[in-house]
């Protein structure tokens, strides 16, 4: 017990005093203390390393959570972030694409051996003028050798291995289907702006850094545009005209799927452009489109109730005199017709005799309706404002078949578009996108359906004039217009506007000649028989456009025409 | 006492420090791994960016239409629907249009 005791270095014995019991007490408070001391100090250390762990880990967490396109762009030369989303057309096809792009620069001071140095530039770039290369080389300034450079011309300077030469990287757009967008896509600056098209009406959503690697998608098919293209570029050889342009429009959505104007320019290459022939003839330009607007009368007094397609119209004159005007018809037509007649032959005296039943206000208020008056709206910046006319004498007769009246062609095949497919009006829309469709109709179910079966006697009756676009299965219908252009007599615009598959129509598709001739070389296919003609009505030539192209489209818009063509063969047999 | 706890503490300070320092050398090893996998990427990326230019540049319809008119050995010719007979009859009377028209032809260029 004593040796225990004797152990304990707080129990001392030979201590005689009256506050034993309160020194061993502190004692064990200081021995205590040094124990909470030691605890506390693993808990420091404890909380030391927690700390550093917790650091690491969120330094792992943040690494790992980071965005990699940031990091990458901030410590990666590898790396290259676009500042314009791509742009696609509706089966993901690549339209237009940022990539990075070199200038060459020369900062002279690097430079010993000026002499060797202007020797192997000669050999290499020998269009490069050696005298302004020579005076800025001996001023010393940093210049730019050449601006935008291939990828053969960096490496013929990289190979050379001055270090005189810099490379400075910028972004440039390429557009790998050149001529076949330019007039949708439109360019951009060297600043990345758009200057014009889609690059410049959707300037902001393509440079929306949120989206960047969201492209924006068209609802253009890049195959259907380039063989319509193709088409029209054979028509303008082939009847001398001065432009062309074509549209083919979804006629329950409004979606563009191709939008063609001849001539085009390729969009790589910068440079300016100022002949008129060069603009957008679907959504620039503004024409009279002559007796594709006898549709809209027609249709009218049809919605109107006032006649019926059977309904006839008794003695009609040869010439009527309107105001200071004599109207009358191209060619000589019965007294009597019917006013499926009136349109099929594209008589002139018969609708405006509709017109005047039809009434000015009634007429002008479907018009504006059709938006046939206003400025189209489409995602382009190169839209055309129809010309404004007052509601003189003569007015609602001359307009009732087309001519007083001026539009763009997209604002018609829209107008189409919308009586063809059950009276709906559609918007044109250049983008991919989900959007809620109008439920505003304009006319009914009914006349729209009257509409299509007068429009495909267009086609198919033999006092018809658009024969040529008789397509076999594709039950094409639809009207011709040929007028003349403005102040120029012997120059006209033709049109012919045709709608697909009759039964149920899908599409709309316009296309439109500027100036176009006589082409007698052509052997047609009319009606069964082989003949060439001499003529320059839009029978002629648009029609015939219109056949082949909906002859080539046709298969990849995938109509379903087994019941056409059962009809077909049950019409041969007989 | 205080010995064996000074003797804890530092066991524990040096257990805990050669778990940091062990996991100081992973985060730098997951850090450079990320740097060289983002670094790889990015090249992926930028040759993959590239060559979907070349890929759809080269499969335009403009380039693809040339290549086979300049190395196709077939002519290719859309099926016309016009030129399909439903029986013998129908084609007799094509073809005959046909001659007339060419004999006609040949009639008006003759005079």
């Amino acid at each position: 017990m004593r040796k225990n005791q004797k152990k304990n270095k707080y129990f001392n014995l030979k201590q005689r005093s009256f506050f034993f019991q309160d020194y061993i007490e502190t004692n064990k408070k200081k021995i205590n203390s040094n124990n909470d001391i030691s605890e506390d100090r693993i808990y420091i250390l404890f909380f030391f390393f927690f700390c550093l762990v917790l650091i690491f880990s969120i330094k792992i967490t943040l690494v790992s959570l980071q965005k990699p396109k940031i990091f990458t762009f901030q410590k990666n030369p590898n790396s290259f972030m676009s500042f314009r989303r791509d742009i696609v057309d509706r089966n993901g096809v690549l339209v237009a694409r940022n990539i990075r792009s070199y200038h060459a620069a020369i900062k002279p001071s690097l430079i010993k051996d000026k002499k060797k140095f202007l020797l192997k530039l000669k050999i290499y770039f020998p269009n490069i003028s050696q005298s302004f290369i020579k005076d800025k080389l001996y001023s010393k300034n940093y210049f730019y050798l050449k601006k935008r450079l291939t990828e053969k011309e960096k490496y013929k300077l990289w190979s050379m291995g001055e270090k005189g030469i810099i490379f400075e990287p910028f972004q440039s757009r390429i557009y790998p289907q050149g001529n076949l967008y330019s007039h949708v896509i439109g360019q951009i600056d060297d600043d990345n702006y758009g200057i014009s098209g889609i690059e410049k009406n959707l300037d902001y959503e393509l440079k929306d850094i949120k989206k960047i690697d969201q492209p924006i998608a068209l609802t253009i098919d890049t195959n259907i545009q380039y063989l319509i293209k193709n088409e029209l570029e054979i028509a303008l050889k082939n009847f001398k005209a001065d432009g062309a342009a074509a549209v083919l429009l979804d006629s329950k959505t409004g979606e563009v799927l191709s939008l063609v104007s001849l001539p085009d320019y390729n969009i790589n290459i910068r440079e300016k452009i100022s002949d008129i022939r060069y603009i957008n003839k679907i959504t620039k330009g503004v024409f009279e489109l002559g007796s594709v607007f006898k549709t809209f009368t027609v249709a009218l007094a049809l919605q109107k109730q006032i006649v019926e397609p059977d309904t006839l119209l008794k003695d009609i004159p040869k010439q009527i005199n309107c105001s200071k005007y004599k109207i009358s018809d191209i060619k000589v037509f019965p007294k009597n017709m019917t006013v499926e007649d009136i349109l099929v032959r594209s008589s002139n005296i018969g609708t405006l005799k509709l017109a005047r039943k039809i009434g000015e206000d009634n007429f002008k208020s479907f018009l504006n309706k059709l938006d046939l008056m206003n400025t189209p709206k489409i995602e382009l910046d190169e839209v055309g404002t129809p010309l404004k006319f007052k509601w003189h004498k003569c007015k609602l007769e001359t307009v009732s078949y087309g001519h007083g009246i001026t539009t763009t062609p997209l604002q018609v095949a829209s107008a189409y578009a919308t009586l063809s497919n059950g009276g709906f009006l559609i918007q044109p829309t250049l983008i991919n996108k989900k959007k809620e469709l109008l439920n505003e109709r304009v006319i009914s179910k009914d006349t729209s359906e009257k509409i299509n079966n007068i429009l495909r006697k267009v086609v198919t009756d033999k006092n018809g004039t658009a024969s040529l676009a008789n397509i076999y299965g594709y039950d094409v219908g639809g009207k011709t217009g040929t007028s003349q252009k403005y102040g120029k007599e012997n120059e006209n615009i033709n049109t012919f506007v045709s709608i697909f598959p009759k039964s149920d129509p899908k599409f709309t598709l316009l296309v439109m000649l500027d100036n176009p001739k006589p082409a007698p070389h052509i052997i047609y296919n009319y009606r069964g028989s082989l003949i060439k003609v001499d003529r320059n009505e839009a029978g002629w030539n648009t029609v015939y456009v219109s056949g082949k192209i909906i002859k080539k489209i046709g298969p990849i818009l995938a109509i379903n025409k087994n019941q056409s063509m059962h009809e077909y063969v049950a019409r041969k047999t007989d | 006492m205080f010995k064996r706890n000074l003797i804890i503490s530092l066991a524990i300070f040096f257990v805990l420090l050669s778990f940091t320092s062990y996991i100081k050398t992973e985060t730098r090893k997951i850090e450079k791994n990320i740097l060289n996998t983002n670094k790889k990427n990015s090249i992926l990326k930028k040759n993959l960016l590239e060559s979907q230019v070349e890929f759809f540049y080269l499969t335009s319809p403009n380039k693809l239409s040339r290549k086979i008119v300049e190395y196709g050995d077939e002519d290719y010719v859309s099926i016309d629907y016009s030129k399909i007979f439903m029986s013998l009859k129908d084609f007799t009377q094509f073809k005959d249009k046909t001659t007339k028209f060419f004999e006609n032809e040949k009639k008006s260029k003759k005079k």
